[in-house]
């Protein structure tokens, strides 16, 4: 894939730090430094910054754990779907239902179903660092799998046949693969770390007072400057992260540089469909555990199996009536971020169809990592910079009103925080697509924009309904920016589980966290089943027509 | 038909380790002309064609067509203006096009009138026998037939040079006459300035006027392909003045 022309570079780099800016915002709002790191408040942020770390430390070696024989196991079946989508289900499952399953297994009746404060004895392990990180880990190992899986792929080549000849199974795949795909596992390592480390809505839960619940904090009693001066650490840890990942990526031996353009659907597979079956009974485990298990624990607490109060049993569907109306809301909100972020990455298909985009990717990145409520803090002040903009504007700033849906700064924020997604994936088909396809539209005259719309497009759609997916379930299940800018009569299902999960795990908890699984599952069972049908249409009908042609 | 020069040409790539892959190559094809390019596997041809369709930039020296440079270290004239025909080494087709919208697709942005779209297409067709394949994709053709939709999606276009990076490779006998027949068709009908590179000689003694070889990134001289066997030697100059 080609560098970005001067032009190119330029307009990416301008969007990029636009984006970026959202974090810059916050230090012009209400709040001082002293808000934040003042008295005691300094010992109080690097103790919370110590806290992400060891979550971000934890969970990170869970996904590992799990993830990198996942990802072996993926790489023994290059053009199979169904267990990458199945691999999907544990990041796309709520975070709060994941509290509420494992809560419902592991916690006592009179702790669920009691208000807690941190600091209180809650009688269970998980309300602790590790069983954050534990909580966290098990949803977080498929993005160390995606992330190494395409250098398993490569990896499996005649390099790894020969080792095969030389030594055991095991041997080959320490010796030879594991240092091939190193590079990549670091990265998909890196970014759970960060994932984890970041995350607000199980260490709020969980009572474990990390940099995100410090963030939010400040930005809960309207301080918007002291929230991004308490968000400084853990951004100085992000870029820590990012050097350290620079360093081994140099560093690491690249898979594509023995194979350029290496596509997993094209690379060879020396080990045939032997995957070994440690690496699928691992993915079995990290799927039991990361998604099963806490789903069966919502759904034995909705239907009252093991009931947290007097009348559980009055009705079964009891623990559902009530989650219907957020769900929809919520529902409603993850399929327009979906749409948009397609848009999103359809259009940078289209601007940039041979040449990439990596300032974009990096400050979508950024902003994946970043402590939701910074963000937040960012499209609150930008808020209020608009408001204050259509107030002074007259009767155009009024028709600007008009036209402005309720929920767009909810929707903002989500594209600004999911849009790595479409970026990445979309970069991924176009790298997988052979170069003269885009050469030879090139050389018959077309620009730039009409290469990506008449050919990169239609070729790396499936990668956007991909990066749709992705962003559908993820969105479902955040809850950090829904809670600091839904607007008034929206009450996406995470908030309302937020507010009803800290006074206690009730019936109607487990119902809608079940719902919210069951959704995300449907999700990606549809996606998988589009992408499935889409990708033999072609093979289809030309059985159909008698067409046995190709060699 | 147009003069196509290449003027001490020299390419290293970075990505290769550093290795230089084109030497100082110059050669000059007159209008019309077909010319081969023979060499082994890595001795720089596909480098050289890229070059000369402005894929790639130079790292020293000119690429001319009828006397307009087109490619140097500090120009470089888009690939979409340069109107050349480009036949890439594994066709490079667009697998969710028909052989129809193959066609469509280049003339939409060919500088020709609607009339002379039709006419083209039509042609085109014609000339490498896709008539009964018009509603098929890629996949759903032979090997041959994929050859001969990659030539007729370089000839649709208003090209004025057509580039054939080793067209050849990956047909059996059969196919191969099938498509070398296709491209002599193409040359005696359309008289366009052709660059063949390959490593058969069979199907350059049938092309090409002339053959230059290619090793390590540098032409030979004449006397060098005349001890190698390569067909023909030219006419006892330097053999890098082609097709005359």
């Amino acid at each position: 894939m080609r560098q970005p022309s001067r032009a190119g570079l330029v307009v990416q780099v301008l969007l990029a730090l636009t984006g970026l800016s959202l974090l810059a915002w916050p230090f012009f709002g209400a709040g001082t430094f002293d808000d934040a790191f003042g008295g005691g408040e300094a010992r109080a942020q690097f103790a919370a910054l110590a806290n992400s770390g060891w979550v971000g430390l934890g969970a990170a070696f869970i996904a590992l754990l799990i993830g990198v024989p996942a990802a072996w196991f993926l790489s023994s079946r290059p053009r199979s779907l169904f267990w990458p989508v199945l691999c999907v289900l544990p990041l796309a499952l709520a975070p709060s239902a994941a509290v509420s399953g494992w809560l419902h297994w592991t916690a006592p009746a009179d702790v669920r179903s009691a208000f807690r404060l941190p600091g209180l004895e809650s009688g269970t392990p998980l309300f602790s660092v590790p069983g954050v990180a534990l909580v966290l880990g098990l949803g977080l190992w498929p993005v160390v799998a995606f992330e190494a899986w395409p250098a398993f792929a490569v990896a499996r080549g005649e390099a790894y046949g020969a080792a095969l000849l030389a030594g055991s199974r095991a041997k080959a795949f320490f010796r030879v693969a594991l240092p091939m795909a190193l590079g990549e596992v670091a990265a998909g390592t890196l970014l759970a770390f960060l994932l984890a480390s970041s995350d607000f809505t199980v260490s709020s839960l969980l009572l474990v007072r990390t940099s995100g619940i410090a963030v939010h904090d400040q930005l809960a009693v309207s301080k918007l400057a002291a929230a991004a001066y308490a968000a400084l650490p853990f951004l100085g840890l992000t870029l820590l992260t990012a050097a350290l990942a620079g360093l081994v990526r140099r560093h690491a031996w690249r898979t594509e540089n023995a194979t350029p353009g290496a596509d997993v659907s094209t690379a060879p597979s020396l080990a045939g469909g032997r995957g070994g079956r440690w690496g699928l009974a691992v993915l079995a485990a990290g799927l039991a555990l990361g998604f099963l298990a806490p789903l069966i624990g919502c759904a034995a607490g909705a239907f009252g199996l093991r009931p947290t109060n007097a009348d559980a049993a009055a009705g079964l569907m009891r623990g559902f009536d009530a989650g219907f109306a957020p769900l929809a809301d919520s529902l409603r909100l993850a399929t327009a971020a979906a749409v948009l972020a397609t848009l999103l990455g359809a259009l940078r298909v289209i601007l940039w169809p041979q040449t990439s985009a990596w300032p974009l990717r990096g400050a979508g990145l950024l902003l994946l990592v970043v402590p939701g409520a910074l963000l937040a803090g960012g499209l609150r002040s930008f808020g209020l910079f608009a408001d204050s903009f259509v107030d002074d504007a007259g009767a155009a700033g009024e028709a600007l009103e008009v036209l402005t849906p309720a929920a767009g700064l909810l929707m903002l924020g989500y594209l600004v925080r999911f849009v790595y997604l479409p970026l990445r994936l979309a970069e991924e088909g176009l790298r997988g697509l052979d170069p003269s396809l885009l050469e030879s539209a090139e050389l018959s005259g077309h620009g730039a924009a009409s290469r990506g719309l008449g050919i990169a497009l239609p070729l790396v759609w499936r990668h956007l309904l991909a990066a749709a997916a992705l962003v559908f379930v993820l969105v479902l299940g955040e809850l950090i920016l829904a809670h600091h800018l839904a607007p008034p009569g929206i009450w996406p299902a995470t908030v309302w589980l937020f507010n009803q999960q800290h006074n206690g795990y009730i019936q109607e908890v487990f119902g809608l966290c079940l719902m919210l699984g069951a959704a995300a599952f449907l999700a990606l069972l549809g996606t998988g089943l589009v992408l499935k049908l889409a990708g033999g249409r072609a093979a289809a009908l030309g059985a159909k027509l008698g067409w046995g042609g190709s060699p | 038909m147009s003069r196509l020069e290449v003027a001490n040409l020299s390419k290293t790539l970075s990505s290769d380790g550093g290795t230089a892959v084109l030497r100082g190559v110059s050669f000059r094809v007159n209008a019309g002309a077909c010319v081969g390019i023979q060499g082994v596997t890595g001795s720089g041809k596909t480098t050289l064609l890229r070059i000369i369709a402005g894929l790639e930039r130079p790292d020293h020296g000119e690429v001319h067509l009828d006397d307009r440079l087109v490619s140097s270290p500090k120009q470089n004239v888009a690939p979409s203006e340069r109107r050349i025909g480009f036949v890439f080494q594994h066709l490079g087709l667009w697998p969710h096009l028909t052989v129809e919208s193959h066609l469509d697709y280049v003339l939409a942005a060919a500088p020709l009138g609607r009339k002379e779209r039709v006419i083209r297409k039509a042609e085109t067709i014609q000339l490498c026998h896709l008539q009964d394949l018009l509603l098929r994709r890629p996949a759903q053709l032979s090997g041959g037939e994929r050859h001969l939709l990659a030539i007729a999606r370089a000839l649709a276009g208003e090209v004025r040079l057509l580039l054939l990076d080793e067209p050849f490779a990956g047909l059996d006998g059969q196919l191969k006459e099938r498509v070398i027949e296709a491209l002599g068709r193409v040359q005696r009908e359309r008289r366009l300035t052709t660059l063949l590179v390959s490593h058969g000689e069979r199907e350059l003694r049938a092309l090409c006027e002339r053959v230059l070889p290619l090793r390590e990134g540098r032409i030979l001289d004449a006397g060098g392909s005349r001890d190698s066997g390569v067909f023909p030697t030219g006419t006892g100059g330097t053999g890098r003045e082609a097709g005359r």
